[in-house]
């Protein structure tokens, strides 16, 4: 009798810790998928931080009286990579929304000027830009739904247990600012 | 919605045995079908005792032998799938330097970002025809392929969406199936285009000998059960659900929240030539449309969802356009407006390429990362040696310098690396100029403005349509046209190939053949059959160009 219930506790404690393993597991690895996601957008980031100062470089010579959006352009960018790397999602989200505005401007402005239009460093880094700029959208949308995934997951019972026993705390989306652009995440110059 | 790619579990194992299972059926009947003429012919004599049908005895063997056959069948046809395949349709990698081949590849980039990084390459037809189409295969690798045509025809927002539809087909794992079948049913038709080739090499042999009468009928009876068992493999279109496009259509969408592109790309892509002759019947479930036109797909109903392996495009558009919440009429309005408003063309204008020099990074005396030097640079560095590691400004492949075959030559002194062996014109003898024409790189001629591109990019540049005409070009090519409409057949053959004036190909030296473009474009070409590079004159390819598109508009 005894040696019963000694082995039924031990069955039960021995189905209870491979729960719980498997549940630490799946958590890590969908926190895992969120960090590679969020890696995937700074890689874009990045690559768009790179890739202005060479449009500024091409622009500015076709561009004489647009020195306001060009600054704005230059200004946005380096705004952005002052906040990129603290951590703060929302914040660097609001910075980088920022630049795509003042890039959006500035390819709205060079609409005004044919020989630009027409130059070939300026297509190619036109393209490089609209690339970038879908990647990071399309890295943000992968983004936010696994961040989604997770920040369920860790709510739901009994895994969420297993969170805050082992501190797996909520992660934060890149937000866009306005709806409108939720619905078509891409943008075209 | 919280809906992840990598989830989706894809039934390898599964899918395995089925086609196997399949494949061994086939076999099996095959076989056991092939025992009644072998019978008829060689062992006639004996048939009364053995009647016509396959026995148990024999029925064993024939199990035996089509496990065989089967397995056989399925390594071979198996191994190499795709490339097979890639190498049968003509398909060809991307140049990196033309610049819609680019910007697909950035596309391509994208889509497999959306896709939470599935690693996808991408192949370009060249043709053009419009059609796109994706296979994978057991290894995982994975293509994605668009003509030429498609290419030049879609903007950015319709490529993506036909992108995303083909990566759709990767990720839920039907292109798996479909390439697959294909790759393992497709044999059956080439089978008998070599008993067919038998036929007509050895008309005579019928007369000769009655031995040889006797394997004629023989192919002849196995050509009938090979054409019987064609017709049964239409059968597995079964397995291939007409559903498939529909959900990545849905998947397409899923990535780039774009229905409307997704619309107007299925409306341009049917109006269009589809491709038909361009691959093998067999391949053409791997396709967005099917290259051949068939009014079975274009319908609904019961044969149609047993034989039909494309769904009414008609319809996929309708859906498409449901989620963008518009109807066709409006589609089509809203196209020809924004086609009105992109349709103005750039003059003519020569874009000079500067011939961007590939540069090194090299790690020095201190173990750093040095760099980026230009290879005349990095040679003369004092601690550059050949055992020094470098490696590409565009490539993370890192290597030992000697490895690299430039820095070696340059590191033994055999070349000096700043001085570009040039080609130059035929006609003028002056150093040719690398220009962008109609987005890809070609030879130019600033002194006499001839033109020397190779073959394969002469369906890029009649495909596309960045620069327009000048009144000059346009007299040209009608008045062209006239001379061709007064012309007879003979006088065209006997004028097209004559060679008058011969230049020598800038590539390898050679006499160049001039010759007509052909028939319906009567435009002097200078040809190198060894390089397969064309030399145009003056205004030739313009006139060309105008020709084919006007051509093609039904505007000739
Ligand atoms: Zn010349
Ligand atoms: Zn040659």
């Amino acid at each position: 009798m005894l040696i019963g219930i000694i082995i039924a506790v031990f069955v039960i404690a021995g189905i209870c810790i491979v729960m719980l393993i498997s549940i630490y597991n799946s958590l890590v690895s969908l926190r895992n998928r969120v960090k590679n996601g969020w890696a995937q957008i700074d890689v874009q980031l990045k690559r768009r931080y790179d890739l202005i100062p060479n449009l500024v470089e091409v622009v500015k010579g076709y561009m004489k009286h647009e020195r306001e959006t060009l600054e704005k352009v230059v200004q946005a960018r380096q705004q952005a990579i002052n906040i990129s790397g603290k951590g703060n999602v929302a914040e660097q989200a609001k910075a980088e929304n920022f630049l795509s505005q003042t890039l959006k401007s500035l390819f709205a402005v060079s609409e005004r000027y044919p020989d630009l239009k027409a130059n070939q460093n300026m297509l190619q880094l036109q393209e490089e830009l609209t690339s970038t700029e879908n990647k990071i959208a399309f890295a943000r949308q992968y983004y936010n739904d696994e961040v989604m995934r997770y920040n369920t997951k860790i709510e739901i019972f009994p895994d969420s247990i297993i969170a805050s026993m082992f501190n797996f705390t909520k992660e934060e989306m890149f937000e866009l600012e306005d709806s409108a652009q939720r619905e078509a995440p891409k943008v075209e110059f | 919605m919280a809906f992840s790619f990598i989830e989706i579990e894809e039934k390898k194992n599964k899918l395995v045995f089925v086609l196997f299972f399949v494949l061994m059926l086939f076999y099996f009947f095959i076989a056991w079908l092939l025992i009644i003429p072998f019978k008829l012919v060689f062992f006639s004599k004996y048939l009364s005792e053995t009647g016509i049908l396959p026995n148990l005895k024999e029925t064993l063997l024939v199990f035996i032998a089509a496990l065989v056959a089967g397995a056989l069948h399925w390594i071979i046809s198996t191994n190499q799938v795709i490339s097979k395949a890639l190498s049968s349709l003509g398909a060809k990698p991307l140049d990196e330097k033309d610049s819609f081949h680019l910007r697909l590849k950035n596309i391509t980039e994208e889509a497999s970002i959306a896709s939470g990084g599935r690693k996808v390459e991408c192949w370009i037809m060249p043709s053009s025809a419009l059609n796109a189409f994706a296979m994978s295969d057991f290894s995982d690798r994975a293509v994605v392929g668009v003509t030429e045509g498609l290419l030049a025809k879609l903007n950015r927002a319709q490529m993506e969406a036909v992108v995303a539809h083909e990566f759709g087909h990767i990720l839920n794992g039907d292109s798996k199936m479909t390439t697959i079948t294909a790759s393992l049913f497709g044999v059956y038709s080439a089978l008998m285009d070599g008993i067919r080739r038998i036929f007509e090499g050895n008309r005579h042999l019928r007369v000769r000998n009655n031995g040889a009468g006797a394997m004629v009928i023989f192919l002849m009876l196995v050509y009938a059960i090979l054409a019987v068992t064609k017709f049964m493999s239409s059968l597995l279109n079964l397995f291939i659900s007409r559903q498939r496009e529909f959900r990545a259509d849905a998947i397409s969408v899923r990535l780039t929240r774009n229905p409307l592109a997704l619309a107007e790309a299925l409306h341009i892509i049917s109006r269009g030539w589809r491709g038909a002759y361009l691959s093998s019947e067999y391949l053409s479930s791997i396709f967005i449309i099917n290259p051949v036109y068939s009014y079975l797909d274009e319908t609904e109903g019961f044969l149609s969802t047993l034989f039909s392996t494309h769904p009414p495009i008609n319809k996929r558009i309708g859906i498409a356009l449901d989620m963008a919440h518009l109807d066709v009429k409006n589609m089509i309005e809203e196209m020809e407006k924004k086609h009105k408003a992109l349709s103005q063309r750039t003059d003519s204008v020569i874009v000079e390429l500067e011939e961007q020099q590939e540069r090194w990074f090299a790690v020095g005396p201190d173990g750093q990362w040095q760099g980026p030097f230009l290879l005349a640079d990095l040679t003369a560095i004092d601690w550059f040696k050949g055992e020094s590691w470098v490696h590409k400004e565009s490539e993370s492949k890192i290597q030992f310098a000697w490895q690299n075959n430039e820095i070696r030559n340059a590191l033994q002194g055999k070349i000096n690396p700043d001085k570009k062996a040039g080609k130059s014109c035929p006609r003028c003898n002056v150093q040719l100029s690398k220009v962008l024409y109609e987005g890809t790189p070609i030879l130019h001629c600033s002194s006499c403005s001839g033109n020397l591109l190779e073959r394969e990019k002469i369906v890029r540049v009649l495909t596309r349509r960045l620069l327009g005409f000048s009144p000059q070009i346009e007299q040209m090519a009608r008045a062209i046209m006239k001379t061709v409409k007064d012309m007879d057949f003979y006088k065209k053959a006997r004028e097209g190939f004559r060679s008058v004036q011969e230049f020598s190909c800038p590539e390898c030296g050679r006499t160049m053949g001039r010759q007509f473009y052909n028939m319906d474009y009567i435009v002097e070409i200078d040809l190198c059959l060894y390089c397969d590079i064309i030399w145009f004159d003056k205004d030739e390819l313009e006139i060309l160009q105008f020709l084919h598109e006007k051509y093609n508009d039904g505007k000739l």
